[in-house]
């Protein structure tokens, strides 16, 4: 956050903020200012998901040639149409697919893949080239440049302990809370709102500074989310798990009009290079069962219309099972949408290629940023060349 | 001690008084006296083998991986505490945590994953080539990535390229072909039901590998050969140090300074260290309270100065979780990113209340704001059991004039005391619990989260 700016901000906050009743009575509303209406919903399958078991090409033999073992027979999927079956996890989401809720976008990846876990989920979140680092990622670089409006930190909210690249930028960052609760309870300490008011007349050590800068935020976003997070009640059908209680959470704050533009949330463990079959049910189910209250939630509050939610994972698997029934590390994958704006919904481009390889692996027909400039100039009306330091064909999602 | 470290606790202060930075550096790095000391082994289970075990119950085997839990979340314990109590020997453990940081491994079981650390500890300072080649047989590290998976003619790359990625020579000094021909070499490397190294013949690919532009029929070690005789190897691994004990930010000179040493000593840490501790730039002013400590440095340093002790055997294992570091599970074999990537709101709100939760203290002192006290720590504390003895710190001031106590407080407890705030509030009555408020005060400014 710009200093200047944050100092005269700071000085609000020390004077009112253990006082809820009397952050509402100030004004605060004004500061807030007013959201846009359009809300991003991120969901992160990390561990590299399994894209051809999800949605499986039950016409084609070489897929059933590449999997003797995990391969899932058609009368076992979801048969969506001739060549496309949904994994029977997925039961929950085809009444979304049915109502026109869903897109699926097959085969999106990036040149020259990389199969490390980090560094492609790195480049996912940077949005960057395969052979270049970046410290910022395409969401904290909105924030940065392209979101005037976004001057918070609580703009862009992530659901759990730690900020993902995605989120970071140079001047904001994003919000990680594991709950609205739990993050107001630590924000409200007397010493630190005593230091707080001294923090504009010093000169500190980079790293300090960000601690200090940090921790004022904090108490300013806290008092914000807590405040709207008892606003609404979801009495939604969500399954036990913490990514549940994860979109959960979102959709009470979406439908408390919170001024939140985006969402970031994970479901981990897809690294299925052992026995994947058990361990990708259970993932699957738990993603569906959460995506498929999430949107009914929304869709009942007639918020769904403003609302995208985008599914990606690091990175597909090899094609060929490996010896231990899992599979490793892979390429380009599918990326899913919901929402009650989108433009095209079901299948948007052909389902994978499985007969042009390169060492195994799927070759991606669509680059993922053209994804990251479609939500960016058609979701968000916004620029994406600067954010994507380049230009990428937009493709039909809403 | 702070870098070398977990800072230092009452006893060390009066006993630091006088020693000059070579006086120190000699304790740091003299032989242990207690490595030869086994540690308090966490009683053994009945040997359980696969058939015994697969005949158990359900119930039987349910109660069996929970009581394997509860060891694992033991062994953490112990280990924090040993950090804490490490006295002379706070290098060699301060090494073990950058090593299972660069080793990252989930440890899937109680009993591999003390393997894992043993080894840790018995090659701390010792040579990064021994290190690495008993890394590459730990059980759990197999098991971890995968090994176990690795067969000839069916071959599981996780180990091979994490192997070359994060372990040794980095990203960008190997092609994808060196990885599946390092994988060939370790195929048969596995560990048995009950958790040693085997090397299963059979499943052993003896065949040709061209790795790295050599060919040969190399097996695992050969490999690792190879890919220490490179000096980029002893490059990447000073990277890594360099960043855990200077400075996050790399200074390409000063690592392939250090790189140097390691290549040219043939991988003796020690001496790496040595040097590193001896270098005049080591104490540049710049280096010095600009590094944020990880959440296992915080804890630890909170458990030596305020001696305290958990009752609930799980209070450790939430605190971990909550601040984003629990020992035995990092997030991934990349082990923990750090710096400001520890910090994000939730954890710096954790960090900045610790004192405050673990010592149920009167909030953080300010009678007139009562939130703290009604209601984030009191509930917290009860279900931590926590107790705590501040005597000896209290002690180190007792006697020393109120006027002088502030400074005196944050010189023995923060890494720098450069413009740090005023901690005693206008018109405050210094009475005797003005030196317990301070104390706890001090550890509780952003500033205390720098090394």
């Amino acid at each position: 956050m710009e200093r200047r700016r944050f100092i005269k901000r700071s000085a609000i906050l020390s004077a009112s903020s253990l006082i809820p009743g009397f952050v509402r009575q100030t004004g605060f509303d004004r500061i807030y200012g007013s959201r846009t209406g359009k809300i991003l919903v991120v969901i992160q399958l990390s561990g590299g998901n399994d894209g051809l078991n999800t949605i499986v090409p039950i016409d084609n033999d070489q897929y059933y040639g590449n999997r003797p073992t995990l391969g899932i027979r058609k009368d076992n999927t979801i048969v969506i149409n001739d060549e496309m079956g949904f994994h029977p996890s997925l039961e929950s989401l085809r009444p979304a697919l049915d109502r026109g809720e869903m897109s699926i976008v097959s085969s999106v990846g990036y040149p020259n893949p990389n199969r490390s876990h980090f560094r492609s989920m790195d480049i996912w979140h940077s949005a960057s080239d395969e052979d270049r680092q970046l410290q910022t990622g395409w969401i904290g670089r909105y924030l940065d440049s392209n979101c005037p409006s976004c001057s918070d930190p609580y703009h862009a909210v992530e659901i759990g302990d730690e900020l993902s690249l995605a989120l970071k930028g140079i001047r904001r960052d994003g919000f990680a809370m594991r709950s609205p609760e739990k993050i107001r309870r630590t924000a409200t300490n007397p010493l630190h709102v005593h230091l707080a008011k001294s923090y504009p007349d010093r000169k500190l050590d980079p790293n300090v500074d960000y601690l200090y800068k940090t921790m004022i935020e904090v108490q300013e976003s806290a008092a914000y989310l807590y405040q709207q997070s008892k606003k609404k009640r979801s009495n939604g059908n969500y399954p036990r798990h913490p990514f549940a209680n994860g979109l959960k959470q979102i959709a009470e704050l979406i439908m408390a009009d919170t001024d939140t533009k985006i969402y970031y949330v994970s479901l981990s463990g897809f690294d299925t290079h052992v026995n994947q079959l058990t361990r990708q049910n259970h993932l699957l189910k738990v993603y569906s069962e959460s995506v498929s209250a999430f949107i009914q939630d929304l869709r009942d509050s007639r918020l769904l219309e403003d609302t995208l939610v985008m599914t990606f994972s690091e990175f597909g698997r090899r094609v060929k099972e490996n010896g231990s029934r899992g599979t490793d590390h892979g390429t380009a994958n599918n990326v899913f949408f919901f929402g009650g704006s989108l433009a095209k919904p079901g299948l948007i481009n052909g389902m994978p290629d499985l007969s042009k390889l390169e060492q195994g692996d799927l070759i991606h027909q669509i680059d993922f940023r053209s994804i990251y400039s479609t939500i960016l100039e058609d979701w968000f009306e916004s620029a994406s060349t600067n954010i994507l330091s380049g230009s990428f064909d937009k493709i039909s999602i809403i | 001690m702070h870098r070398a470290g977990f800072g230092m606790g009452p006893a060390e202060w009066q006993a630091s008084q006088d020693l000059r930075v070579e006086d120190v550096l000699r304790i740091l790095l003299s032989d242990s006296p207690k490595l030869t000391e086994k540690r308090a082994e966490v009683p053994d289970r009945p040997v359980v083998n696969r058939r015994n075990f697969m005949e158990l119950s359900e119930e039987a085997k349910m109660e069996l991986r929970e009581d394997d839990e509860q060891r694992v979340i033991d062994l953490r314990n112990e280990w924090l505490y040993r950090m804490a109590s490490a006295g002379t020997d706070v290098l060699r453990e301060k090494m073990v945590l950058f090593w299972h940081g660069h080793f990252a491994c989930k440890c899937p079981g109680s009993r591999v994953a003390m393997s894992y650390l043993d080894t840790l500890q018995k090659h701390a300072l010792g040579s990064f080539r021994e290190l690495l080649l008993a890394i590459a047989r730990e059980p759990a590290m197999i098991r971890f990535l995968n090994n176990q998976q690795n067969r000839k003619g069916n071959p599981n790359e996780n180990f091979a390229r994490e192997l070359l990625e994060l372990f040794t020579i980095g990203e960008g000094n190997y092609s994808e072909r060196d990885i599946k021909e390092a994988a060939r070499a370790f195929t048969g490397w596995s560990s048995s039901f009950d958790g040693h190294f085997i090397f299963r013949r059979q499943q052993h690919d003896y065949g040709e590998k061209t790795f790295m532009g050599e060919r040969g029929r190399f097996n695992g070690d050969e490999i690792i050969g190879i890919i220490l005789a490179k000096q980029q190897t002893a490059d990447y691994v000073a990277s890594r140090l360099y960043t855990f004990f200077v400075n996050e930010e790399p200074d390409a000179k000063r690592i392939s300074e250090l790189g140097e040493v390691l290549y040219q000593s043939n991988y003796n840490i020690k001496r790496t260290m040595e040097h590193l501790f001896s270098s005049h730039w080591f104490y540049e002013e710049k280096h010095i309270g600009t590094r944020i400590k990880s959440p296992v440095e915080l804890l630890v340093q909170h458990i030596k100065l305020f001696n305290l002790h958990f009752e609930n055997p799980r209070a450790l294992l939430f605190l971990q979780n909550a601040l984003g570091q629990v020992l035995l599970d990092p997030p991934n074999v990349a082990g923990w990113p750090s710096g400001q990537a520890w910090i994000n709101n939730s954890t710096l709100m954790l960090r900045l209340n610790l004192a405050a939760y673990l010592l149920q203290q009167e909030s953080l002192d300010h009678a007139s704001l009562p939130s703290l006290k009604a209601e984030g720590p009191s509930r917290i504390v009860r279900t931590l059991r926590v107790r705590s003895d501040l005597q000896p710190i209290l002690n180190q001031f007792y006697g020393t004039d109120f006027k002088a106590l502030e400074g005196k407080i944050k010189d023995a407890l923060l890494a720098t005391n450069v413009a740090v705030p005023d901690l005693t509030f206008p018109r405050e009555q210094r009475e005797s619990s003005y030196a317990r408020k301070l104390i706890i005060r001090t550890v509780s400014i952003p500033e205390f989260q720098m090394a």
